[in-house]
């Protein structure tokens, strides 16, 4: 049997499909409320995949992964706030519609642009992702070195007007992940004396307390509180077909523009709504009136946001490197779960790959049903007073926390993590980079040390490799980019500030 | 009113780890390993620590010139019971197991974050953290950490 029919045949069993429902179901309902998101979404799901099969876990956490994109609109177009960020752009369109008493029609153009920007993400994901895998093949260690520096610096230096503080995270979540037994030398490193502390720091729970626990103590610390005022009729209606005529260029391009910034490492889909907004700001055939409630804008940011969610999963699968924390959470499931991502699964388990591809496939087709269904009951969702729902988040991360390994030193991390994340979110921090560079680290690691052995020890020698060298050169290019604008802007008010002769 | 920015305050209370850290990596512990072509177990983080030492000074100094409006006290002391009572229930999990301290957790947590309908919160008190248990324990067969008084739980 060829490698795609094991995969369907992975897809087609009962415990899979449910999961891939259910999976939607949550993602859509974790979507709709505000603050969750789709790295807690995952991360309370995890503990219930620890007895689940390799296959429907997968399908479970890939449901919440697409489902929670798509979700956040609903709220976004029914409250006027995103229950993600990645649906900041829809409410800009989607809430005054909502306002004329359209939010049935809102929420319909925003399932179409969704499912449709998914499905084009999952044919991205399909052709580039073997091609990707493919020419890695062909890299060494000092390829994966500087692919694994680039990717880090990408994503600190998303962390605009803060970039000291992204790299610093990045810097911090590096080290964090040095922590343990050192694999090269069996050293211990940085462990004090503790015994526990030789197995190093776990990323679940790490990632546990940075984001859930941490978003918990933000709550707290603020009085400002999202009341649900649900005062339009909530449904669903399907846009007609002659009503999409006019705006399948702009889906194309919303979908294209989704794709790319998808596999940039550090962008995602909050990125790509807002570009593939300001693009429809620029071009879409009724532009004059976006912002007022005008389809166009619903149709740019939810393609574009949905585009994200395959494309993100290029690198990660290709090369197992995560382009966001919600691919950095994917992986580490993924790795519970003993699917080590990059190239060498392209080889191994090349069945496994065909199974994400086809699951990715019918989570985007449940995805309609579910928003066809179920927009108002998920609407319904918003009515939970947050100080419970919060506390219900802090339960079931903890145990998601403990039952990775079953090890009560595991919560203390996530408590540590939370606390720590709480203090960096207060200072204006991004996590994403610390978790990245969690997962990163050992790569990172290992490669410079593989790298300097192929070259014996001369670091110049790393300049001679045309791709590195390439990576290397952009990579210096985003380091120092923000300096040359900041030139460029100080220039600029200069020149402004000269009176006129 | 403006204080000291967290920002600087972060900055500092990092700059002044990773100085011991580094301090750290010169123990005699580590200058044994010869492999990785003469590098030993402390050189790739050195490096980090190094950036990191370089970074937190930065965002020390950045912060210094950023004006943080002064935080509400209660809003700080709503964060601070949040993180106490967290860290309680966490801690007690490992000595009272996952049912009672979660009990009492779920009981205690929304009055923190400002809800008081007393009736929705005894009633989430007692069903949720039940009905995580026996998904786990029984259903998912995830063994959660028991008590040392009751045999069930």
């Amino acid at each position: 049997m060829d490698a795609f029919s094991l995969g369907l045949d992975h897809v087609l069993t009962l415990s899979a499909l449910v999961a891939i429902v259910i999976g939607t179901i949550m993602g859509v309902a974790v979507g709709v409320l505000p603050g969750l998101g789709s790295v807690i979404g995952i991360t309370m799901v995890l503990p219930f995949t620890f007895s689940m099969e390799q296959v429907p876990a997968l399908a479970l956490m890939l449901g919440i992964y697409c489902g929670s994109v798509y979700g956040g609109s609903i709220s976004a177009i029914v409250i006027n706030t995103p229950g993600t960020p990645q649906a900041a752009a829809t409410a800009l369109d989607g809430y005054p519609m909502a306002q004329r008493g359209e939010a049935d029609l809102a929420i319909g153009w925003a399932t179409v642009a969704s499912v449709t920007g998914g499905l084009f993400s999952v044919g991205v994901l399909i052709i580039a992702a073997p091609q990707l895998a493919a020419f890695s093949l062909n890299f060494t260690s000092i390829e994966y070195f500087a692919l694994g520096v680039f990717a880090l610096i990408c994503i600190a230096n998303v962390s605009r007007g803060a970039m000291s503080k992204g790299l610093l995270a990045g810097a911090i979540g590096l080290f964090l992940a040095t922590i343990g037994v050192d694999h090269v030398t069996g050293d211990m490193r940085f462990t004090f004396g503790s015994f526990e502390m030789t197995a190093g720091i776990s990323l679940i729970p790490a990632i546990v307390g940075l984001f859930a626990l941490s978003e918990v103590f933000i709550r707290a610390s603020e009085s400002t509180r999202v009341k649900a005022v649900i005062a339009h009729n909530v449904g669903f209606r399907l846009p007609p077909f002659s009503d999409w005529v006019p705006r399948l260029w702009l889906l194309l391009k919303s979908c294209v523009l989704g794709s790319f910034i998808g596999t940039l490492p550090g962008t995602g889909a909050a990125t790509a709504s807002f570009i593939a907004y300001s693009e429809a700001k620029r071009s879409a055939p009724n532009r004059d009136k976006l912002g007022t409630g005008e389809p166009d804008g619903i149709v740019a940011a939810e393609s574009a946001n949905n585009a994200v969610t395959g494309s993100a999963m290029v690198p990660t699968l290709a090369l197992g490197i995560p382009g966001d924390p919600v691919t950095a959470v994917m992986l580490g499931t993924f790795i519970v779960h003993g699917l080590a991502p990059g190239p060498r699964l392209f080889t191994e388990h090349l069945d496994l790959v065909y199974a994400v591809f086809l699951i990715l496939v019918v989570v985007n087709l449940v995805m309609f049903v579910v928003g066809a269904l179920g927009a108002q009951i998920f609407t319904r969702a918003l009515k939970v007073p947050e100080p419970l729902l919060m506390t219900m988040v802090v339960v079931i991360a903890i145990v998601g926390a403990y039952g990775v390994r079953g090890n009560p030193l595991d919560l203390v991390t996530a408590f540590l993590a939370g606390l720590g994340g709480f203090a960096l979110r207060k200072a204006g921090f991004p996590l994403a980079p610390l978790v990245i560079g969690m997962v990163l680290s050992e790569m990172i690691e290992n490669s410079l040390r593989q790298g300097l052995l192929l070259t014996r020890g001369s670091f110049l020698a790393f300049f001679e490799r045309p791709i590195a060298l390439t990576l290397f050169i952009l990579t210096a290019f985003l380091l120092v980019w923000p300096a040359i604008r900041w030139l460029r802007g100080r220039k600029r008010e200069a020149r402004n500030d000269i009176p006129d002769v | 009113m403006t204080g000291a920015s967290w920002a600087s305050v972060i900055g500092g209370l990092i700059f002044l780890t990773t100085a011991f850290l580094i301090h750290h990596t010169f123990a005699d512990a580590y200058q044994t390993s010869i492999l990785t072509a003469g590098r030993g177990p402390v050189f790739f983080p050195r490096i980090l620590l190094a950036a990191m030492a370089g970074l937190s000074l930065l965002v020390f100094i950045e912060g210094l010139r950023e004006r943080t409006a002064r935080p509400v006290p209660r809003e700080i002391l709503a964060a601070t019971v949040a993180i106490v009572l967290t860290g309680g229930y966490i801690l007690s999990i490992s000595a009272a197991g996952f049912l009672i301290p979660t009990v009492i957790f779920t009981f205690l947590m929304p009055f923190v974050l400002g809800y008081r309908n007393l009736l929705v919160v005894l009633s989430i008190a007692i069903i949720y953290p039940l009905a995580i248990w026996y998904i786990f324990e029984k259903v998912f067969l995830i063994i959660l950490p028991s008590s040392p008084w009751f045999e069930l739980f």
